[in-house]
């Protein structure tokens, strides 16, 4: 049992979203499909309901069309109530030029600083701040107890890495003394390989009046710059202390990590940890017909979602919904969006499709583990178009087949 | 327009399955249940209001339809409203049949204020648009309209037969006739003009001479007095899943994607409540020919034309055949199970057996199949 309006939500989905491009050209980070079923967007949303918040405002600078489509009243995260809810904060002000680059200038600060009301309305004593880069699950009752306990101004989570890794390497690492107070921070990349690293998860949890406060003095003294810049400062600052999150994490910076998150999920213990464990990470339901597996369909280690058709052999890869595969085709080690269809004859290998691609009979597509070829979404792969698909990232004239697409 | 799905039926020819919850609540095709098709052709065909009226074990039913959004059902005027049976000053209100649930829900019903009112059952899996129905009913100027089936002529007396004139006006209505004179059977599903209905309900019931049932009483009485009834003919799939070999009949037929229902069309889906489950996955080792998979399973071994709803566990070196697998099923390692149902929640120990022949094999709900321990053997 919880206070009501204990704690408040925020979704800070500012992230700069080129870096997983093509799949992030016209959505964000924070509505990147997963693991056949999921958005990113949905393990934040789950993490923060399932403790009980029930009031989450999300912040982005960015096209809201295809998480609002996705999130829309947040029932199916129980946000629908009489009490809270769900609260969009735009960047109205920023320039298309900023929205581009995925950050405006001034830095999103001001898009709190402008509606520090939404703090003061929720009635909270404490925000919980997270984004939806950091995929993980996280237990958001078990960090909030963990920060009263310590008495601590902030609380900031992290994971404890035995090396660098490539994809973290964007991130920022904490240093943490050994009663796990934070003592310092800096970009990944600083530190050298020896020893331990402790990756910020920018997930924070600070009584609310802090947070505004800390909002207040950036603005008043007319800086420029992000809330993950203010938080960053104030948690060496302030006396903050680190909660050890030990579950399934990946940093989605890029493409490669993207792909690699996906493919993490054939493990059982991977996904398990994700998916399986004790809070169930809700999304928006569709209702779509048993996936049919034919006679000639051959299916091995692979995650399939519901409303498929398969007639072909699929290994060792991840479907979404509504994917058909036709006979005689292989597919390995690939991620296949929504929508897709695969003709026969046809043979994919580390390839990530984005929604309702098509690919034509008998056209062949190899990848490789550490650069998956990605196609974008509604593009017509022939065997014609084929021959320029290098295991390079690959650009479509969208104006090839560009119906459709609003209703993502 | 308001509907009236009468969902109280025990269907106790479907023994183990109907034990603890009733007919329309029963699974169907791995995803949804029987009710689904009733509520989803609602849905689909505009229709706002709606009574479900419930009786026998109605947990698990109301449980599902809950405010009735999964079928977008949940408006603010109408919505879909559970009635049960209640007490009163004039006693307790059992529904006798399936004329006597309507008369004890017209309340319910004039607090709508239709002058349609269309009446279904909660136990037959079909698409139907009930507006063309109604289209038909104004058109003709019926009181009574009767959705009607051509049956194979040999099966026509299992059926309520329509004998119809040329212009579909039903001229004589038989239950179950030894020599049927038509094919047309009652699908149970009508349209009343309701202050017509409404009428011959109360006068009845105020003369003591009650029309329980619809088929048996209430088509008679309007035929007896000249009413305008006609037969609405539907063309397309319909089955009643009254019995186990029925019901697994027509799950078999469901798994070819070239089924009549096309259910994998986008302008009439069928809804039903789903669940949160993570995909399913297909381990290595594991074979799937010709079945119907959904989420949250998680095989590895080996099934052959069957049907597998969510949450489903199958162990290494199982071999589901021709069976229906319900929602939440632990199957263990090396177990085979041939021509069988399997209700949900059902627990298989490794090397457990279910083979049915002729007659299709059922494991209830939450049973037990193998396994038996040390002091056992």
């Amino acid at each position: 049992m919880m206070k009501r309006n204990k704690i408040c939500g925020i979704l800070n989905i500012t992230e700069p979203r080129v870096a997983a491009n093509p799949l992030t050209m016209n959505r964000p980070i924070a509505s990147l499909p997963f693991c056949s079923r999921y958005r990113l967007i949905d393990f934040p949303l789950t993490n923060l309901t399932t403790a009980g918040v029930e009031t989450i405002g999300i912040f982005t600078n960015d096209n809201l069309r295809s998480i609002y489509d996705h999130v829309r009243s947040g029932k199916e995260w129980g946000l629908d109530s009489l009490y809270g809810g769900l609260f969009f904060f735009t960047d109205y002000s920023s320039h298309p030029h900023d929205k581009a680059i995925g950050g405006s200038r001034e830095g999103d600060v001001y898009n709190y600083y402008n509606n520090i009301e939404f703090f003061e309305k929720s009635e909270s004593e404490y925000t919980v701040i997270m984004g939806s880069q950091m995929l993980c699950n996280v237990d958001v009752q078990a960090i909030l107890r963990h920060h009263i306990e310590q008495g601590a101004d902030i609380t900031v989570v992290y994971k404890s890495f035995e090396q660098v890794n490539k994809e973290h390497l964007q991130g920022s690492c904490l240093t943490i003394d050994e009663d796990g107070r934070v003592r310092g921070i800096k970009s990944c990349n600083l530190f050298n390989n020896a020893g331990k690293l402790f990756i910020n998860m920018e997930i924070y949890v600070m009584k609310t009046h802090l947070l505004t406060k800390l909002i207040r003095n950036v603005v008043a003294e007319n800086e420029h710059c992000n809330l993950t810049d203010v938080l960053h400062q104030a948690i060496v600052n302030l006396p903050s202390n680190g909660f050890e999150y030990t579950g399934y994490l990946k940093a989605i910076h890029s493409v490669g990590a993207y792909y690699e998150a996906n493919m993490d999920m054939l493990h059982d213990t991977n996904l398990t940890a994700l998916l399986k464990g004790s809070q169930s990470i809700h999304t928006k339901v569709k209702n779509e017909a048993p996936t049919y597996y034919a006679r000639s369909s051959k299916v091995e280690n692979s995650l399939i979602a519901n409303g498929c058709m398969i007639y072909g052999d699929v290994s060792h890869s991840v479907l979404f919904r509504n994917v058909t595969v036709e006979k005689n085709t292989t597919i390995n080690s690939s991620v296949i969006m929504q929508g897709s269809s695969i003709g026969s004859g046809a043979e994919l290998h580390y390839v990530v499709l984005d929604k309702q691609v098509r690919i034509e009979p008998n056209t062949k597509l190899f990848g490789t583990k550490d650069k998956p070829i990605v196609i974008e979404k509604n593009s017509v792969i022939s065997r014609i178009s084929e021959s320029n698909l290098s295991s390079e990232t690959i650009k479509f004239d969208p104006s090839i087949e560009n119906a459709n697409t609003f209703f993502s | 327009m308001i509907a009236m799905i009468l969902a109280g039926g025990q269907g106790s020819r479907l023994g183990k399955l109907t034990r603890t919850i009733a007919k329309p609540a029963v699974p169907f095709g791995g995803k949804y249940r029987i009710i689904d098709f009733s509520l989803s052709n609602c849905s689909n065909s505009g229709i706002r209001t709606i009574g479900v009226v419930t009786q026998y074990q109605p947990l698990e039913l109301n449980s599902h339809i809950g405010n009735g959004s999964h079928w977008g059902l949940d408006h603010k005027d109408g919505g879909v409203t559970i009635l049960q049976p209640h007490s009163s000053l004039d006693g307790e209100k059992w529904f006798e049949g399936t004329a006597h649930a309507i008369y004890q829900n017209i309340s319910y019903i004039d607090s709508h204020n239709p002058t349609y009112l269309l009446i279904l059952s909660g136990d037959h899996i079909y698409k139907m648009d009930y507006e063309h129905m109604l289209h038909f009913h104004k058109r003709k100027k019926a009181t009574a309209t009767v959705a009607v089936i051509h049956v194979p002529l040999e099966e026509a007396s299992r059926f309520g037969i329509m004998n119809t004139d040329n212009t579909d006006r039903i001229i004589d209505f038989e239950e179950k006739p030894a020599k049927p004179k038509s094919n047309l059977a009652s699908m149970g599903i009508y349209i009343f003009t309701w202050d017509v209905l409404r009428r011959y309900l109360t006068e009845s019931h105020a003369t003591g001479q009650n029309m329980d049932d619809f088929g048996k009483n209430v088509i008679p009485t309007f035929l007896a007095n000249g009413e305008n009834v006609f037969a609405y003919s539907f063309n397309g799939y319909w089955k009643d899943v009254g019995t186990i070999e029925s019901l697994w009949e027509a799950n078999m037929a469901f798994i070819n994607p070239d089924h009549e229902l096309n259910i994998r069309d986008k302008s009439w889906r069928i809804y039903s409540k789903n669940p949160v489950a993570p995909p399913h996955f297909l381990a290595k080792g594991a074979k799937v020919k010709e079945s119907l998979i959904v989420d949250g399973c998680y095989i590895s071994g080996e099934i052959n034309h069957s049907i597998i709803s969510q949450n489903v566990k199958i162990g290494a070196n199982s071999v589901v055949r021709d069976s229906i697998v319900m929602a939440n099923t632990v199957i263990g390692k090396n177990v085979t199970i041939d021509r069988a149902i399997v209700g949900e929640h059902a627990v298989f120990a490794d090397n457990a057996q279910i083979v049915g022949d002729d007659t299709i094999e059922v494991v209830g709900y939450n049973e037990i199949v193998g396994g038996l321990n040390d002091e056992e053997k």
